[in-house]
């Protein structure tokens, strides 16, 4: 029998409820705090370097959705420059990527994840100036244009959303307190008045002898006329480039590096072979392989030597140039082509290009009716194809780095047009030397849209057939019936969104 | 300071009142413990005064001693393994000694007395689980164990382990279901007391798919035991992050007597038996010439629809299977060798346990003849490490140390040092990787050139073995693990116990490809060299004690308070130089120059109090509750309560119960318990990240807006209720264990996907979701013969679980992946198999081969079934024969009502046009429609490659000679013991899967689908391994 105590007991109670007690008032707080070096507080961008590196990192992803960066963690590289051109007729899918092909075949589900990407992208770029702006103005008040550049960016990204998908993208923001406003969807009509407002605040942030006024002012200028066109209002647009008195040499390039990342057109393209250029995809596709223009040169991948059949052999120039097919392998030996535009993984790429300027203007002429001054400023361009072709920095006939032809590909001379002699030649005309000249840099899509969109709306009033790839798609099955990219599912996280508003172009 | 101060205060909490109340005179108690019927001494039984924390194991000899037990009337407890447990009554004369001695019965079958529990060991009865002991050190020496994978693998019910494709590459262990959507879904593991990292996917440089695991560095030769603590019910105590349940390691340690030598030998060899697929090739020309379809080499060839269509016609048909030319086959014979040297023994005082091992493993890759010819001929000799590109090595060195300090006091010392190195080829989902060329290639071997050369590819579909295995990833592994355990009871009544511990690992990782050398892809030939050097802490300070006693003649009392505290430290630089020299093999050498880092803390404290009551030592009830903080919660959230209670009632010792004869024991049980889940370690917190900017061909620093974090974050809480009954028969014979359990985890963290339109990431975590696991296990064992010359025992063990995702807090479903064929879908398992599916196909026109207008697919994605197994069933007999002189066993392993992805298929059918259903004119109507289905019809899906996972499989067959007394006892070169197992691994499938082996899965380690997924996708699956091994007692 055993012994009970009940002070004793009454005591051991009382010890451990001490011992608890103690326990459970730990300062958690001191006991949990932990600082990780690897982020960066909000609070440490108060300064004029953070306004800096937030105006740097804004400009880091406008890299990264136009001609392409490889996101932290992710495998699909492009940007809109490639995707968009693939839905499009720039470029064909070599990959085994169901998600490129389903863009190339113009058969796109909304949950394509790289399409997620592309919109999330454009919109990150646009979050980006957002950001930036208050902190430039607090901490670097004297730089007004930098402001200028950010107002520049978020129009663009502002811009491409419209130009890229279809009708009903919300333009959402954050708060003080990065709480998500989620925002209604909009026709592309409203995101182009956005656009345009600020492009427009853009340039009134541009004051004359700030460090990087002319450069605001001018892709303001071209980017506000851009959308102008897209909105059908030509002769606005080619009045606004003339007024911006946009000096021909000017490029706004996005650079690479290898340290930080490659070109990941020549990436996806030259190295990995995920994508190819088209040639002559759809009524409108450009005959890129056999033109032998010198804008769009291309070569074909693994061959040895030049030959009548394979005249601009890849191997010919650039031993290391070994990919004979794509990646998906069904090309075939002797078919895959590779771009030389960027021919090497740090190509810098011009994403607004004086060239557009001149473009602009000439399509101005032809809705005005003056097909003379369309002609002349065309072959202005074409007399003056080193100024205006990309790339600027990189493989000119007097820098030769390795992926370089030491003979330009396609020669350097561009002869002068004639007059096709009819309205809808010389359409034809202007959408070709605009494919050549501003091809992958994201205007084909839209150019592609505007074609088959009702003159009423500002288009050109042309069948789809007429102008998107149609019938049966190589790798098996036919070209689907999208125009534009679609809003992709993710979207449907926001409450105010339920789906494209329509798909019209 | 502040926690010395704190851990100060704890201790004079407990303490000071603890003395003063120190009162009345003690006893002790001695005697011996005895075999029944064969008087032999039972060494290392657990003799322990009931109520009390006086507890001490047996010498040698079988005696014992308890020391400083209150006088009075005693009960005295012994449990031993493999004997029945036996309770006898004292009284302890105060300072005088009382005699007790022992003799306990045999049990046929090996029935566990105690469990390891978060407040330390309990007597099985006490606790309301079923906490299954694995026992390791039997296992270890009587079957083909060659990693913890091996020792876990089909051992417990509702344990689901997938083993890694590549030696020393890591598991997904999987208890009771996968309860998080988005986190982790691994079981944390104790180790000795204090929490180890056991990481899978712990390394920097992918491969392809499978990874390293911190938890197959323990070498299994040196597991006691290991213990699974299943879910919430259980876990309770062990904090935030137990809810996928606990692994419990506890090492070997030395028993009172004589040093005791033991060593053994283990040699292995793998034999690959797998089935691989044959690519075939149509050749054939289109009416009008060459068709302008080509394969990867851009030879003409056509498919079977074009065959049907009249758009081929056929030449010939050509078929190669890379895996049966014994010239081209990139595997072969591999070894693994095993060997251990330990000693232990001691006194009272001091006990110990030292032994070093050694384990060398290579896995079955290896560069093929014809590519030995090659490279022989251009370098003159291939080095070892690229020859055979897959191997770990390992030696281990541990010392486990028990002092008994005084009558009142122990001190536990457990060290072990690890160093191994690994090299891993590359593979699975990895275009430069073996498989993606081997599988994938076409249906002859004249297939182009290897890059650079005029020598054939031979069938590899882009590169061959020889490039592929010049990328060289190793890691090198320095681990130390060490922990003091400290137990004083300063009363009879009280006793305090402590765990401290560290996990430090050293990691370094390397890939190099040197320069002119691997695979012709992008700038590999340019060369370079990847250095990743990683440390990983793992701190754990844990107090607790405990008050027992009796508050009346039948009803005892104990209590236990704790705290814990455990902290995870990471550090990682990674170093990159590109474009190396010739010669060149350093970062350094490189032309250019990348670094990175990597740094994550995360820091989780707790504090708990249990209560105990015990009714006539047969009817157990506990409540307990813990308070638990952590560094990834959100500022918004608070402290989290977990509490639990179970139930125990030992039903037979009850005086109502009926004299059944054939009832040893009827235990039920019950028991509830919650436990939570963290989140990572900077989900909660938003913030901005620097951004690889170059700013006009400059490289310029720039941060971007990373993360909005959730500010309300707070653990996912997964609460359990399980109850079931333990019953042993016949003279403990057999043994029957039956448990049913629910699981619902709410808060669960959904990484909810944000809207594009938003601009920030592409998710954020949020506790919106609710998911359930519920299920039903049980165990059988049975000593079904016993007699001197032959007996026969056997175990099954058979287990379900059923999933369901309750809610998703509101969002839509979430497609896993482009094809939306995985997805969390409210009503429905978690990460669901929804492919779209053929609904009918019919050779209309009776050609033989289906097209696209002869095939009927799904307009949509349709729920096809889970993706994890519903149903698992092991069987493991054991015969012994001549008085266990011999003892042969098995194990038979079933898994079911599971789905896997054919994904090798998919791509060989859909991208490498070498699949029999898209150009074997043999080839059955069933697989040609899904290829029509892929490649042809305007749905253009991969929904059909779906299979039945279920398979049965005989994993293990053993064979074990025990010498006889005669040549042993230290006759024979002073050997005492001896023993040698023959035995073999996955020795048999039995499947309807059509794939290479349907539990092949990479191992990347992780969260999210890549993990929960199998995903068999250029995968080798686990050869064959035979093993001999030598057990030596000295």
């Amino acid at each position: 029998m055993a012994i009970v105590n009940h002070g004793a007991r009454l005591t051991r109670v009382f010890s451990l409820a001490i011992t608890a007690a103690v326990l459970a008032s730990c300062n958690r707080d001191r006991v949990l705090t932990v600082t990780d070096p690897d982020v960066i507080n909000p609070s440490n961008l108060a300064s004029a370097e953070a306004a800096e590196a937030l105006r740097v990192g804004a400009i880091s992803r406008l890299t990264d959705v136009t001609a392409g960066l490889i996101p932290q963690g992710g495998s699909l590289g492009e940007g809109v420059f490639q995707f968009g051109g693939a839905l499009a007729d720039e470029w064909r899918s070599t990959d085994t990527f169901v998600q490129r092909d389903q863009t190339d075949q113009r058969a796109i589900d909304a949950t394509n994840s790289a399409m997620t990407l592309i919109a999330r992208s454009l919109n990150r770029t646009r979050v980006a100036a957002i950001q930036a702006i208050p902190v430039l103005k607090q901490y670097k008040p004297l730089s007004i244009s930098d402001v200028g550049q950010m107002f520049w960016i978020r129009g663009w990204a502002e811009m491409s959303i419209a130009e890229t998908f279809c009708n009903g993208s919300p333009i959402s923001f954050l708060d003080a307190s990065n709480a998500i406003q989620y925002g209604d969807p909009e026709p592309n009509t409203k995101i182009y008045e956005r656009a345009l407002a600020s492009f427009d605040t853009a340039t009134q942030n541009a004051p004359a002898g700030d460090a990087r006024a002319d450069t605001v002012k001018w892709l303001s200028a071209i980017s506000k006329a851009r959308v102008m066109l897209d909105l059908g209002q030509f002769a606005q647009a080619g009045t606004t480039v003339t007024a911006a008195n946009i000096p021909d040499s000017f490029k706004f390039f996005t650079s690479y590096s290898q340290p930080t990342t490659d070109n990941q057109i020549w990436a996806l393209n030259n190295s990995a072979g995920r994508w190819m250029p088209a040639d002559n995809e759809g009524p409108l596709g450009l005959n890129i392989r056999t033109a032998n223009d010198p804008r769009v040169p291309v070569c074909v991948g693994g061959q040895g030597t030049a030959t009548t059949a394979y005249p601009n052999s890849c191997k010919a120039f650039d031993p290391n140039q070994t990919r004979a097919t794509g990646f998906d392998n069904l090309t075939g030996s002797g078919n895959f082509l590779v771009q030389l535009v960027w021919p090497t993984r740090e190509s810098d790429v011009a994403i607004v290009m004086a060239t557009e300027a001149h473009l602009i203007r000439a399509e101005a002429a032809l809705r005005s009716g003056d097909p003379v001054e369309f002609l002349a400023r065309l072959n202005f361009l074409r007399a003056n194809s080193d100024l205006f072709k990309q790339p600027a920095t990189l493989c000119r006939a007097t820098v030769q780095v390795q992926g370089c032809p030491t003979v330009p590909v396609g020669g350097t001379l561009l002869p002068p047009l004639t007059d096709p002699g009819t309205q809808a030649g010389r359409e034809d005309l202007l959408f070709r030397e605009r494919g050549f000249w501003l091809w992958s840099t994201g205007h084909r899509l839209p150019d592609l849209r505007r074609l088959v969109r009702p003159v009423a709306d500002g288009g050109f009033g042309r069948a789809e057939s007429a102008v998107y790839p149609t019938g049966p798609y190589y790798k098996g099955g036919v070209y689907g019936s999208n125009k534009s990219l679609v809003i992709p599912t993710a979207e449907e996280n926001n409450p105010q969104f339920h789906g494209c508003l329509d798909l019209n172009p | 300071m502040i926690q010395l101060r704190q851990i100060m205060s704890f201790a004079l909490a407990v303490f000071v009142p603890a003395l003063a109340i120190a009162q009345g005179t003690t006893g002790s108690i001695t005697g011996v413990a005895r075999e029944e019927g064969t008087g032999r001494p039972l060494p290392n039984a657990r003799v322990t005064v009931v109520g009390t924390s006086i507890s001490v194991p047996t010498r040698d000899d079988g005696t014992y001693i308890l020391r400083e037990v209150p006088a009075g009337a005693r009960e005295v407890r012994v449990i031993a393994l493999g004997h029945a447990a036996q309770r006898l009554s004292v009284t302890v004369p105060a300072g005088g000694s009382a005699t007790l001695d022992f003799a306990l019965p045999q049990a046929a079958v090996q029935l566990e007395q105690v469990v390891t529990t978060a407040t330390g060991q309990q007597g099985k009865n006490e606790v309301g689980n079923d906490i299954p002991r694995i026992s390791a050190s039997t296992l270890n020496a009587t079957k083909p164990i060659a990693n913890i994978t091996d020792l876990l693998n089909a051992r417990a019910p509702g344990v689901n382990v997938l083993g890694g494709t590549l030696i020393g590459t890591g598991q997904r262990i999987r208890i009771r279901g996968v309860n998080s959507l988005s986190l982790d879904n691994d079981p944390i593991v104790i180790i000795d007391g204090i929490r180890m990292t056991s990481s899978t996917g712990a390394s920097a440089i992918g491969i392809g798919g499978s990874r390293p695991s911190r938890l197959s560095d323990i070498d299994p030769n040196q597991i006691e035991s290991i213990e699974v603590v299943k879910g919430p019910s259980a876990s309770t105590l062990y904090g935030t992050d137990a809810a996928n349940g606990v692994i419990v390691i506890t090492t070997k340690r030395g028993t009172v007597g004589h040093p005791k030598w033991d060593a053994y030998i283990q040699r292995g060899r793998y034999n690959d038996h797998n089935n691989y697929p044959t690519a075939y090739t149509m050749f054939g020309h289109s009416p009008t010439g060459l068709l302008t379809r080509t394969d990867a080499t851009g030879a003409a060839a056509c498919t079977l629809p074009d065959v049907s269509r009249g758009t081929c016609i056929v030449d010939s048909v050509k078929s190669l299977n890379i895996f049966a030319e014994p010239d081209l086959t990139p595997l072969a014979p591999s070894y693994e060798e095993q060997y251990g040297v330990g000693v232990s023994g001691g006194t009272e005082t001091l006990r110990y346990f030292l032994q070093g091992t050694y384990s060398g493993d290579q896995g079955m890759y290896k560069v093929p003849k014809f590519e030995i010819d090659r490279l022989l001929a251009k370098n003159g000799f291939i080095p070892g490490e690229q020859l055979r590109p897959n191997a770990l090595t390992r030696a281990t060195l541990r010392g486990n140390t028990n002092i008994q300090l005084s009558p009142l006091a122990d001190i536990a010392v457990s060290t072990v040092f690890i160093s191994s190195a690994q090299r891993l080829p590359q593979t699975e989902n990895n275009t430069t990787g073996l498989t993606s060329s081997a599988y994938r290639g076409p249906g002859y071997r004249e297939n182009g050139f290897i890059s650079g050369t005029t020598i054939y590819r031979n069938g590899y579909r882009a590169f061959t073995p020889g490039d592929i295995f010049q990328e060289s990833v190793t890691q090198d592994i320095n681990r130390f693990i060490g922990s003091i355990n400290p137990n004083w009871r300063p009363l009879g009544w009280l006793s305090t116990r402590g765990n401290f511990g560290i996990d430090f690992t050293n990691r370094v990782d390397a890939d190099i490809c040197r320069q002119g050398q691997c695979s012709d892809f992008g700038s590999s030939r340019q060369g370079f060299k990847i250095d990743s050097r990683a440390n990983t802490f793992q701190y754990t300070v844990d107090l607790s004690a405990t008050g027992q006693f009796h508050l009346s003649d039948a009803l005892s009392s104990k209590t236990t308070v704790g705290g814990q505290y455990f902290r995870s430290n990471f550090h990682r630089n990674v170093a990159e130089g590109d474009v190396l020299p010739p010669g060149g093999t350093t970062v350094t050498s490189g032309a250019v120059p990348f670094a990175s880092e990597a740094t994550t803390y995360i820091v989780n404290a707790g504090t708990f109090l249990e209560q105990t009551f015990s009714l006539r030592d047969r009817l157990f009830l506990t409540g307990a509750f813990r308070a638990d903080n952590n560094s990834t919660f959100g500022t918004k959230a608070t402290s989290v309560i977990y509490p639990k209670a179970s139930l125990s009632w030992v039903l037979s010792e009850e005086p109502f119960f009926p004299k059944l004869g054939f009832v040893s024991q009827l235990r039920l049980r019950t028991a509830y318990g919650q436990s939570g889940t963290s989140p990572g370690s900077n989900d909660a917190i938003p913030f901005f990240a620097a951004a690889n900017a170059n700013i006009a061909d400059k490289a310029t620093a720039a941060v971007t807006f990373s993360a909005v974090g959730n500010p309300d974050l707070k653990p996912e809480r997964a609460t359990e209720v399980e109850g079931g009954l333990d019953i042993d028969l016949f003279d403990n014979r057999a043994s029957i264990t039956l448990t049913g359990y629910k699981k619902r985890t709410r808060d669960a963290l959904v990484s909810r996907v944000l809207p594009p339109s938003a601009g920030v990431s592409a998710s954020r975590f949020e506790n919106i979701g609710a998911v359930q696991n519920s299920g039903f296990e049980s165990s059988i064992r049975a000593q079904l013969i016993q007699t001197r010359l032959f007996g026969f025992d056997a175990q099954l063990n058979y287990a379900t679980n059923n999933n369901k995702l309750l809610k998703l807090g509101g969002v839509p479903p979430i497609l896993l992946t482009s094809a939306g064929d995985i997805r969390q879908m409210e009503g429905y398992p978690l990460f669901g198999a929804w492919p779209r599916r053929i609904l009918n196909f019919n050779d209309f026109n009776g050609d033989g081969i289906l097209t696209a207008n002869e095939v009927i697919v799904s307009d949509s994605n349709i729920f096809l079934g889970r993706t994890s197994p519903h149903v698992e069933l092991s069987f493991s007999p054991g015969v012994d024969l001549f008085n266990n002189m011999v003892r042969v066993t098995a194990l038979l392993d079933h898994k079911g009502g599971y789905f896997v992805k054919n994904s090798n298929e998919r791509i060989r059918c859909g991208t490498n046009v070498n699949c029999s259903g898209v150009a074997n004119p043999q080839s059955p109507l069933w697989e040609q429609a899904r290829v029509v289905a892929l490649r042809e019809h305007p749905a253009r899906t991969d929904g059909p490659f779906w299979e039945k996972g279920d398979f049965t499989k005989l994993r293990e067959v053993a064979l074990t000679l025990n010498a006889p007394k005669s040549w042993t006892g230290g006759r024979f070169m002073r050997v005492d013991r001896l023993n040698v197992t023959l035995a073999a691994r996955n020795l048999g499938t039995w499947t309807k899967f059509t794939g290479i082996d349907p539990e092949l899965s990479t191992s990347p380690g992780g969260t999210g689908v890549d993990v929960e997924v199998q995903d068999p996708f250029q995968a080798v699956p686990p050869p064959r391994l035979y093993t001999i091994r030598f057990n030596f007692g000295f």
